[in-house]
């Protein structure tokens, strides 16, 4: 043991300054994304609902393999036991296996990008990516679709990797992403064309039958791997395929959906959709194409500067591909659809920066990456964290689409101030799904939030307050900023659920 | 030489196989059912990873369904791919014993296996769970390879088989528990197989997820709580499906104990053989371990005891034994040149007896439906295996049908397919006529004949006229 501490001590003395630097950044990043994990946001309802999940697969009142929905996997209701015994039915517990999920994702996107762009773009890559407000806003909430670039970045790597088993890992890993969230399937998609390209390109490059008989072999284990895991996912979707809306609808509007892309991308590329959900307020249009050119421009630098052109023109059309894949697959633009295209922007953007920068001594290169890190992370906390304490969120809209389609910033609104009204209350409803399920998840821990169970038990009613709801004087809690608690006068106003 | 004579065993292993194929049974009942399933998949109106049961894997439905699109609604086309099958098992199971022993006990031992009456009366019958020989000795013949992915091919082989039908647990655990006792010494090793867990899961997963969400029906797979019955009646079960007389009683109602008594007595001293003489003392000690572990495990797993259940083992058994004759065989005569010649006439013996002892009496009779002492203290019908096509005959043209027998009304399902004429009620007040099984005791017995019966010749069923039947109330048409 000693001689193993030893060692370690000898490795540590033997650091430079690069290594110090991954350190500190791994350190910004670890505190950053830890940082309020179980207050900002408030609980999300769909959130809520996968937790409940998890109380009812332990109950027993749904099949073993059946997770909150028909395209999310189980294996993460599984995953989410332990910390629900350890941490009880609440937000931490849904938020800390996703926050470890991020640590790891750190360091197999640091192997990942180092290795494809070099060291100084790649680090670039890392720290824009891991500290941009779509990483902070979106990666740190427990539900499954958080995990699907950990699961992208898992695959590559293992796709890279000489191993003679990684084909068959990294078709676990494949596997283990869709089934996760069926929209990983836009992303796996992506990165087997890109590769597949690759590896066409290379066979006409230098044809050898020893290259096809080894691309035979490991597309066989990739797929033994995929299937694997995927099996089950694959009859969930099959068999309980109601929630899956109208496929053929869906697919007609595809081209309606491709035509808004290009008016709304400022708008999420920036960041501003992302920030938005937690504030309710965008930045101003000029702003976020102000910051969408910059990026654009950092990605045109990137590839002209680069000696990965390849490397980046891959990226590139894999980014594209995936995100046109998942326009045909959605039936809406919701926020969370644009994750993957906006980290995959902002990470091409550090890399065009770093290759800029790459130009410069290393040691600059290293402590302008610190420095990236820190404003990064103070824009986040001035732009989300520091506007959500104040007022616990917003209930406000803000628009998507130029000025026909806007989302309340409700989802996100802070709900230990309505937990704590509502502990003294008896048989407590909402009308608004999303509110019911996370009253529904934080009930399996807390017995004092008492949901009714019968329509008739109802006694009182839970909703959002809207911007310009006032007060009312039967209300309890009036000093809730967005939440209204009131007595039921009329039971036709409950709208129970039919499941 | 060896070339020639192995070619020579497998015509010959070939010509018992297809021998009487079509009519030795005739369709079984759960085949119809099986038929059934296939035509639900050519009309796609059942999803199509769902075969028969939630325990029954949907491959083998499509491997039947070129030859039931080619040939028709028949047994003949659901039984083609099982002797397909039987021919790749007969070859992998070749080359899995000539890698373990000297070539002059192997032909022995084949004759023991796919000659012996289990073998010949099952492998015919197009179940499912008849394709697990095929798994068991791919298997075997995996392991004793080696090559690099052996780890995960070795899972995937393994849950296919099980997805195929739950009962390979058995042999696959029986297999494993063999293996890893004869390789306890590489137990360091074990680490480097964890890939077989995932080429398992690969194999098994869609099955497993499909049983998880079937829960009702998958019910009857593994009753715990009845291990203890099960238990009880173990050694009377394993004295009738060791001997085969299960086997032929089904197919003849008729299970002799004398024969039984002999025929394990002579396999127990052939399995004592395989233990005590030389050569192979150590893998036949563990052959038999095998053996053991299989038959434990499938009374953990199966809520009652079939004969089907315990088909591999029983083969498996019978392959010891023959193991252990051909070393006597082998200490008494030596050369190769006289061993293989008195294999293949051990082949023939057990195939003419298999013949005289069942094929000429079903031949004769088309089966029957006399009841026959299967699994302990158990009584099982040879009913479903009665030959149903004079039925089939009889029931052309005169109206609907219906049988409350869903061994029959499948079979009569899967046949009207081919067959316009025959047409079968979903409902018994809908049917002009009523089917059933004809009673033991009024079988050859004229006298005995119900009022009204059409086709008072056809042996093993009963069509008489329904008296639940309710005839459709006339169309009123509207001339006016």
């Amino acid at each position: 043991m000693d001689n193993i501490i030893s060692k370690i001590i000898l490795r540590v003395k033997q650091w430079q300054f690069r290594q110090w630097t991954v350190l500190f950044i791994f350190g910004l990043f670890v505190i950053s994304n830890s940082a309020y994990l179980s207050s900002v946001p408030g609980l999300l309802g769909d959130e809520g609902d996968e937790g409940h999940n998890v109380y009812e697969l332990l109950n027993k009142t749904k099949p073993a393999i059946q997770g909150e929905r028909s395209y999310i996997g189980v294996w993460i209701d599984y995953l989410r036991i332990p910390f629900v015994f350890v941490f009880g039915y609440n937000i931490f517990s849904l938020r800390v296996i996703v926050f470890l999920f991020s640590i790891t994702f750190f360091w197999f996107a640091y192997d990942v990008l180092l290795k494809i762009f070099g060291e100084i773009p790649g680090l670039f890559g890392l720290v824009t990516i891991a500290f941009s407000p779509i990483f902070w806003s979106e990666m740190r909430i427990g539900w499954a679709i958080t995990l699907l670039p950990f699961f992208a970045i898992l695959t590559i790597y293992l796709l890279r990797k000489k191993s003679y088993w990684s084909p068959l890992l990294a078709g676990l890993s494949a596997g283990f992403g869709l089934s996760t969230h069926l929209l990983f399937l836009p992303v796996l998609m992506a990165i087997l064309g890109v590769l597949g390209v690759n590896w066409i390109i290379q066979v006409i490059h230098r044809f050898s039958f020893q290259q096809i008989k080894q691309f035979f072999a490991d597309a066989t284990f990739f797929l033994i791997g995929f299937w694997s895991i995927f099996c089950v996912q694959f009859v969930n979707l099959l068999i309980n395929n109601k929630d899956q809306g109208n496929i053929e609808k869906t697919a007609s509007l595809f081209s309606t959906r491709l035509g808004e892309l290009f008016s709304i991308a400022p708008r999420f590329l920036s960041g501003s959709l992302f920030i938005a959900q937690y504030t309710a307020k965008t930045f101003n249009d000029g702003a976020a194409l102000i910051i969408t050119i910059i990026l654009l421009l950092l990605i045109i630098c990137g590839f002209i500067f680069s000696r990965h052109k390849y490397a980046i023109a891959g990226w590139l059309i894999g980014f594209c591909a995936s995100y046109v894949i998942l326009i045909y697959m959605v039936e809406y633009y919701a926020i969370r659809y644009f994750i993957i295209i906006t980290l995959g922007t902002w990470l091409m953007a550090g890399i065009g920066l770093g290759e800029i920068i790459g130009r410069l001594h290393k040691k600059i290169g290293y402590s302008l990456m610190i420095i990236l890190s820190i404003v990064l992370i103070v824009a986040n906390f001035s732009l989300i964290i520091f506007p959500f304490l104040t007022f616990g969120g917003s209930n406000d809209t803000f628009p998507i689409i130029g000025a026909s389609r806007f989302e309340y910033a409700s989802g996100r609104v802070a709900t230990a101030p309505l937990i704590n009204c509502v502990s003294s209350l008896d048989q407590i409803f909402s009308n608004n799904v999303h509110i019911r399920n996370r009253l529904y998840y934080l009930a399996d821990g807390n017995p004092q939030i008492r949901n009714a169970e019968r329509k008739q038990d109802v006694r009182w009613l839970i909703s959002y307050r809207l911007p310009n709801d006032k007060i009312t004087p039967d209300e309890v809690c009036p000093y809730l900023n967005n939440f209204r608690v009131t007595p039921l006068r009329d039971q036709g106003s409950v709208d129970w659920p039919k499941d | 030489m060896l070339r020639v004579s192995i070619l020579l065993f497998f015509f010959l292993f070939l010509f018992v196989q297809t021998y009487y194929l079509t009519s030795v049974p005739g369709l079984v009942g759960d085949e119809g059912y099986e038929g059934l399933s296939v035509i639900d998949h050519i009309r796609d109106s059942k999803p199509f990873f769902i075969g028969r049961e939630s325990y029954v894997a949907f491959w083998s439905d499509y491997v039947r369904l070129p030859f039931v699109l080619w040939l028709g609604e028949t047994a003949l086309a659901m039984r083609i791919p099982l002797v397909l099958a039987n021919c790749v098992t007969f070859w992998l199971a070749y080359y899995f014993f000539r890698r373990v022993f000297d070539i002059r006990l192997v032909f022995f031992i084949m004759a023991a296996c796919f000659f012996s009456p289990p073998y010949i009366l099952y492998q015919r019958i197009s179940w499912p769970i008849n394709f697990l020989p095929l798994f068991t000795f791919l298997l075997l013949f995996v392991l004793t390879r080696n090559f690099r992915s052996k780890p995960v091919i070795v899972g995937l082989i393994g849950g296919l088989g099980i997805s195929t039908h739950v009962t390979f647990a058995a042999p696959l655990v029986g297999i494993f528990g063999a293996y890893l006792l004869a390789k306890y010494r590489d137990l360091k090793k074990i680490s480097t197989w964890w890939p077989a867990l995932i080429g398992f899961s690969a194999g098994f997963g869609l099955q497993l997820a499909i049983m998880w969400q079937m829960t009702v029906e998958s019910a009857r797979v593994g009753h715990f709580s009845l291990i203890i019955e099960r238990l009880e009646i173990l050694y009377p079960t394993l004295f009738n499906y060791f001997s085969g007389v299960s086997y032929w009683g089904e197919y003849t109602g008729d299970v002799s104990h004398d024969i039984a008594r002999i025929i394990i007595f002579l396999l127990l001293v052939f399995v004592f053989c395989a233990l005590l003489i030389k050569p192979y003392k150590k893998i036949a000690l563990f052959w038999l371990i095998g053996i053991i572990i299989s038959i434990a495990t499938t009374v953990i797993i199966v809520s009652y005891f079939r004969t089907r259940y315990l088909h591999v083992i029983t083969i498996a058994l019978w392959g010891l034994a023959g193991l252990g004759f051909s070393k006597v065989m082998l200490n008494t005569f030596k050369s190769k040149k006289m061993l293989i010649p008195l294999a293949f006439l051990c082949a023939i013996l057990l195939s003419f007896w298999t013949y005289r002892a069942v094929f000429v009496p079903y031949e004769k009779t088309g089966g029957t439906t006399l009841n026959f002492q299967d699994s302990g203290n158990s009584w099982d019908k040879s009913s479903h295996f009665a030959d149903i096509q004079p039925l089939a005959n009889c029931v052309k043209n005169i109206g609907l049908v219906f049988s409350e027998e869903p061994k029959i009304s499948n079979r009569l399902k899967f046949l009207r397919e081919a067959d316009q004429h025959i047409k079968v009620a979903d409902e018994r007040k809908k049917a002009k006529w009523f089917v059933d099984y004809r009673g033991p005791r009024e079988l050859d017995d004229p006298s005995k004949n119900r009022p009204g019966e059409v086709c008072p010749n056809v042996r093993n069923f009963i069509v008489i006229p329904n008296d639940e039947y309710v005839p459709p109330k006339p169309k009123i048409t509207n001339n006016g």
